[in-house]
């Protein structure tokens, strides 16, 4: 594709070509007939010190050659992939090569080529084409020098060919975290687990998530998390499982954020920019009066169906989900230490599973005891079952806590078109919607272990009547994530019942059977356009415009909509439905933050308003982007 | 009876919900009240070690007594004091374990106003396999007094240093182990008893180390840009090739061996490559050559040999674990073609070796190639290593007594004599089938050219032994060696005969008290010991007992160690140093011997 683009300029430089005649292109140049190099440079981002023993991969895709009957066919040869390291001057050269376009790839642990918030990538790319030179060139275009775009890892611009190209490519260094965890009783601690999370936003929840690698304190209660992406971090102890298992009496040590605290809500993150060294992670690990959660688990359920030895109704695990308000922190995963069958063991037969969680900071909990089963009598797929139960503990040990197994429930999904088709030319065919062709995505809106959702949480299509049902659906609340739809669709109308849930699309399961979800899609949605600009009015090119409803709908995520500005900053959306909204475009922003309603409040004021009223398509909108 | 049993039971229930730091006894009698306590502390010092668990065994007092606990074994740990307790016991014999990582046990005596036994189990293959040691305690409690113990602990030592090459860049990510000698196959190797990874500067911490010497040994991939490569290079400390080559670093209990760097000097490797090729008999059908580029998924054939193996020819003393090389050929055409290079060797005489798997449904079905290599300074390419279809071996116990009563075997397995690397090859036997199963025949399938010993338990064996092994129509009883041959491997058979004889006895050490759980082999003399089949192990009771029965007929020495590294009584170094201490013993048919064997102590102690 990239050749095909680059041939084109080769055309539109040549002077005097208006319409090209389509002269028969000869075959590209071998190695030995061009004998082209590409030299390439890496060096450190801030520094400008040169990088070795960076591993480089160029490899060479043939250009496509039209065949004289003037269809393209693919080229023959196999795309051919050249291997080298930098050396002390962070030089590498590949010669002899053969004409065409080559994307090059660096890598080196310790490094990134760019470091944007969502997705920092480990590998610097750029994209070069050799070739003999162009005759009658700009004798500025001779001597181009590309360099690979930091941010985003975004291939540079197609390059006219040269014999020989140059090539500067930029690392970003990691940066470190080092530090001395210690005990209550300002002893060392040893063997402790120390995870470095991030937030992120994940469908408009701030949640940790473990970006990097976790290390271990060693006998001085020293650790040192090194080479991650720069950010900002939480930075987290973990007590291993056969300590916990142990933990009971009033000295129980507890999952300990720094610089030490037990709630997140007063964590402090650690920034780190690129190639600097944090050195004084330095916290003591918090005590908790752990208490003790015991009760049973009833489950009489059937049995899995296995293959071999016989099959039980032992529950699979157990979670313990500490209720948040601020960030969101991963479920707990508890171990039983009581085994049931009073020491006989547990036999097919046994349908009661006491339990007893020791050293349990207090707070509220949503407990999922999980039982995985398969058989015939689970319509032959695997399933999750689970006895929700709130858990709230304070100061003393909470016992008797009973959760029952229950299957879950099913929920009747109908997706219905409404409207006419929109007009077509003459010359083409009304295309109907194909129900089948509409995807949509539910997510819980609590947190929930992702077994209990792995049936909900993908894509799913209703069949040929805009039928489908999500089976066995835990107790918890639901909303619609994401929904595709052909072009100019839109989502007009979701209901529970006879309630409209368009404000947030959340949806409520509970223990009995739930009113059927009905969704209504509606065709000729409108359209919207404009460019995208900075403060100097200067088109910006690859900016995402966000199409964000207004309050009471800000929660429905089926509304919004994205969009990408082009080179000259423009943008355009299909399929907006009617309503009131605000538009967007952020220079950089954190993955996903524009479904967080306190990240939107910051900016509320900079949107530009636009009301979206059916038959009327909007253009000519100027966006300015907000740094 | 049952009303006294009933309110046991409902008190028992009671007890054992309450809760508390120490732990309580669910066994209520009237002379119920034997307290076990003690302070655990760091040896020499007064100074408590918190944090130690402690196991107490009831099992065997309860049974004494007539009562089921709930709970057979009790655990706490020692609070901040070094103090725990156990209370409400009946008397009775219990056993106490007590165990911390990173510590160990001390060669101090343990101060108790009871009268105690105590051993030392380690968990793993060798000693000091990364745990602390558990030091157990056999204990008989006197219910008038309780227990007081005071019991020293050895904190573990650190190896600490910094990996890097010769221009002082740090080696990062790289594994550094701490390993010490043990045994396997009857030759020296190392066994690592504890890892750590090297940071970005280079420097790693191995923390926690039983006292004793160790080689420190590091592991490291080198950048490959293309990712393909797997390759991992090795060096011991201070920086040399191979284990004989290198020095041992001394750790003391609670001391650091800082500065312990290793210096990876730049060798010069080179690259050789060559040919696979498959004999006709294994060529599959058609090759499955797919897909355009450059990664291969090679699932049978010449394509599938990814993994060069490189074992020394030279190797002398300690042995080292084969070096792992990866093919770097990535073309499938190529592959298929059965290319091969293999880059960052080093010069030196090699037996190489690699493997391919023939049947796309048997993952387990492999074949093995060989070629003698001797690698200079250059490149070196041509080298041919031909796939061996590979022989089966049968093997099968019959017996010249038809009186001999023995259970034939399930499981045979078979050491390899000459160099193979045993991760090449399937040592365990399967089972016959058809005619040749009724006959109780056992086969090693598609065996490569080479040396192997067979290893089979015959556990059941009780009043037979065995008299001779043969291979063909030769006997192979001296030495035990099985020759597989390029083409063909004659069957194995173990010959029982009878009557066997028995040799039963006590251990004694220097004072002349009994030795419990001591190490007591009996080794065959002369060539014999190349036989391992011929050994007889035995571990002795607490009075010191042992007994070993379905003895052949010849002479052999005696021995009882107290601390026997897994494996080395079959090295000959390693005996050289005890010969002198083994009790000569010469064995008729049917003989009965009772003799007294001195305990070799533990010289590590």
């Amino acid at each position: 594709m990239k050749t095909l683009l680059s041939i084109t300029a080769l055309f539109l430089v040549l002077p005097g070509s208006q319409t090209p005649p389509q002269p028969q292109r000869p075959a590209p140049l071998t190695a030995a007939e061009c004998k082209c190099s590409i030299e390439i440079t890496v060096k450190r981002h801030g520094s400008g010190a040169p990088l070795s023993d960076v591993g480089i991969v160029a490899t060479y895709t043939p250009p496509v050659i039209p065949s004289p009957d003037g269809v393209f066919r693919p080229g023959t040869p196999s795309p051919v992939t050249l291997n080298a390291t930098t050396d002390d001057s962070g030089h590498v050269t590949f010669s002899n090569l053969a004409e065409g376009s080559y994307s090059i790839r660096s890598q080196r642990e310790g490094f990134f080529g760019s470091v944007t918030e969502a997705f920092p990538s480990t590998q610097a790319l750029a994209s070069v084409s050799v070739g003999p030179a162009p005759p009658n060139r700009d004798s500025r275009i001779n001597s181009l020098q590309v360099n690979a775009a930091i941010r985003g890892g975004v291939d540079a611009a197609n390059i006219v060919p040269q014999p020989v190209q140059h090539v500067t490519i930029e690392m970003i260094p990691g940066a470190v975290i080092s530090g001395r965890l210690q005990d209550a009783n300002h002893r060392p601690a040893a063997g402790i687990a120390v995870i470095p999370f991030q937030v992120r936003y994940q469908y408009g929840r701030r949640t940790l998530q473990q970006t990097a690698t976790q290390v271990q304190t060693d006998d001085l209660g020293q650790f040192r998390l090194y080479w991650f992406a720069p950010g900002e971090y939480y930075v987290r102890t973990m007590i291993p499982a056969a300590q916990a298992a142990r933990g009971d009496g009033p000295n129980f040590p507890s999952p300990t954020y720094f610089p030490g605290t037990l709630d997140v809500a007063r964590a402090t993150p650690i920034v780190v920019h690129e190639g600097e060294e944090y050195n004084s992670a330095n916290f003591e690990l918090q005590t908790v009066k752990g208490v003790r959660i015991s009760g049973t688990v009833i489950n009489t359920l059937p049995a899995p169906v296995v293959a071999r030895g016989t099959a039980t109704r032992a529950i699979n695990s157990y979670f313990l989900v500490p209720r948040s308000t601020g960030i969101t922190e991963p479920p707990i995963v508890i171990t039983n230490p009581v085994t049931a069958g009073g020491g006989r063991g547990v036999t097919p037969d046994t349908t009661t599973f006491p339990f007893e969680f020791r050293g349990v900071p207090a707070g509220t909990y949503d407990f999922y005891p999980i039982f995985n089963s398969a058989g015939p009598s689970f319509g032959n797929r695997g399933s999750a079952f689970t006895g929700h139960v709130v858990i709230e503990t304070g100061t003393e040990n909470v016992n008797g806590v009973q959760a029952i197994i229950q299957p879950g429930v099913d929920l009747k999904v109908h997706v219905s078109i409404a409207g006419t088709p929109p007009a077509v030319p003459a010359n083409r065919v009304a295309q109907p919607i194909a129900l089948s062709s509409i995807r949509i995505q539910f997510r819980p809106v609590d947190n929930l272990p992702s077994q209990l959702t792995q049936g909900i949480t993908q894509a799913i299509s209703p069949d040929n009547d805009g039928n489908f049902t999500l089976t066995n659906l835990p107790e918890a609340r639901f909303f619609a994530a994401s929904i595709y739809l052909p072009l100019e669709a839109y989502v007009s109308e979701m209901r529970q019942g006879y309630r409209s849930i368009m404000d947030d699309t959340t949806f409520i399961i509970g223990k009995e059977t739930p009113d059927p979800l009905e969704i209504v899609v509606s065709r000729n949605g409108e359209t919207l356009s404009g460019t995208v600009q900075d403060s100097q009015r200067k088109s910006l090119q690859g900016r995402r415009v966000f199409l964000i409803p207004d309050a009471p709908r800000r929660r429905n995520l089926l509304l919004y909509k994205i969009a990408s500005s082009n080179a000259r900053g423009e943008f355009s959306m299909n399929g907006v439905a009617p309503g009131s909204y605000k538009l967007f475009a952020w220079e950089n922003i954190p993955q996903g933050a524009e479904q967080n309603e306190e990240f939107l409040s910051r900016y509320d004021a900079l949107g530009i308003r636009v009301m979206v009223n059916a038959g009327t398509p909007i253009t000519n909108i100027q966006v300015l982007s907000i740094p | 009876m049952k009303k006294t049993f009933f309110s046991v039971a409902i008190l028992a229930l009671a007890v054992s919900v309450k809760l508390g730091t120490s732990q309580t006894a669910p066994t209520v009698a009237q002379n119920a009240v034997g307290v076990i306590q003690g302070t655990i502390t760091r040896a020499g010092t007064p100074e408590p070690i918190p944090g130690v668990t402690v196991q107490l065994n009831t099992a065997q007092a309860a049974r004494s007594a007539g009562i089921t606990p709930n709970q057979a074994v009790l655990d706490t740990t020692t609070d901040e004091m070094g103090h725990f307790e156990f209370r409400n016991l009946v008397p009775g014999p219990y056993q106490l374990r007590y165990q911390l990582d990173g510590y160990f046990p001390a060669s101090e005596e343990i101060k108790s106003n009871v009268a105690l036994d105590s051993f030392v189990g380690y968990a793993g293959g060798f000693r000091g396999a990364g745990r602390g040691g558990v030091q157990m305690l056999a204990l008989v409690l006197d219910v008038k007094q309780p227990v007081a113990l005071g019991i020293p602990m050895i904190p573990g030592g650190v190896i600490s240093g910094r990996v890097s090459d010769s221009n002082g860049r740090p080696i990062v990510s790289g594994q550094v182990s701490a390993m010490v000698l043990t045994f396997a196959d009857g030759q020296r190797m190392l066994g690592n008893i504890k890892s750590a990874m090297t940071n970005d500067r280079g420097e790693y911490r191995l923390f926690g180390l039983e006292p004793g010497k160790y080689y420190v040994r590091t592991e490291y991939r080198r950048p490959s840009p293309s990712g393909i490569s797997q390759d991992t290079f090795r060096a011991y400390f201070p920086g040399v090739q191979t284990a004989n080559d290198a020095s041992t670093v001394s750790v003391r209990g609670g001391s650091e061996s800082s500065g312990t760097n290793i210096t990876i000097r730049p060798a010069i490797t080179v690259k050789v490559s060559g040919t696979v090729t498959l004999p006709p008999s294994l060529t599959p059908p058609e090759a499955p050559v797919t897909g355009r580029g450059a990664l291969p998924v090679p699932l049978v054939g010449a394509a599938s040999a990814a993994a060069f193996y490189l074992q020394p020819m030279d190797a002398v003393g300690i042995r080292d674990d084969s070096v792992v090389l990866s093919n770097s050929v990535t073309g499938i055409a190529d592959r298929a073609a059965g290319k091969f290079e293999i880059r960052n060797v080093v010069p030196g005489r090699y037996d190489l070796y690699t493997m391919v798997r023939t049947n796309p449904d048997n993952a387990q079905e492999r074949h093995v190639g060989h070629a003698a290599i001797i690698v200079g300074n250059q490149d070196l390419d041509g080298i041919n290593i031909a796939i061996s279809p590979g022989v089966d071996l049968r093997a099968r116990v019959t017996s010249k007594d038809p009186a001999a009563v023995f259970q034939a075997p399930t499981q045979w397995t078979l050491q390899i004599r000459s160099a193979i690397p045993p991760g090449l090859l399937q040592l365990t036997s399967t089972g016959a089938r058809g005619a040749q199963a009724n006959d109780g025949w056992r086969i090693f399938p598609a065996l490569p050219e080479g040396q192997f010993v067979l290893d089979s338990p015959l556990a059941s064996l009780r009043d037979a032994y065995v008299a001779d092994i043969r291979q063909g129509d030769k006997s192979i009883y001296e030495t035990g060696t099985v020759v597989v041959g390029s083409g063909n491997a004659e069957d194995v058979e173990v010959i029982l005969a009878r009557p066997a004889a028995t040799i039963t006895g006590t251990v004694q050490n220097a004072a002349g008290k009994a030795a419990a759980r001591s190490s007591v082999v009996l080794i065959p003399n002369g060539d014999r010991r190349h036989n391992p089949m011929l050994y007889k192990r035995a571990t002795s009771g607490t009075e010191g007992n042992f007994s070993l029965g379905a003895l052949a007929p010849g002479d052999y020495k005696l021995f009882a160690w107290e601390a026997l590294p897994n494996g080395a009584e079959l090295n000959a170094d390693f005996l050289k140093q005890y010969e002198e201490r083994g009790i000569p013993v010469a064995i008729d048919a049917g003989m009965q011997l009772k003799t007294v064997v001195p305990l070799i102590p533990d010289e590590n102690k």
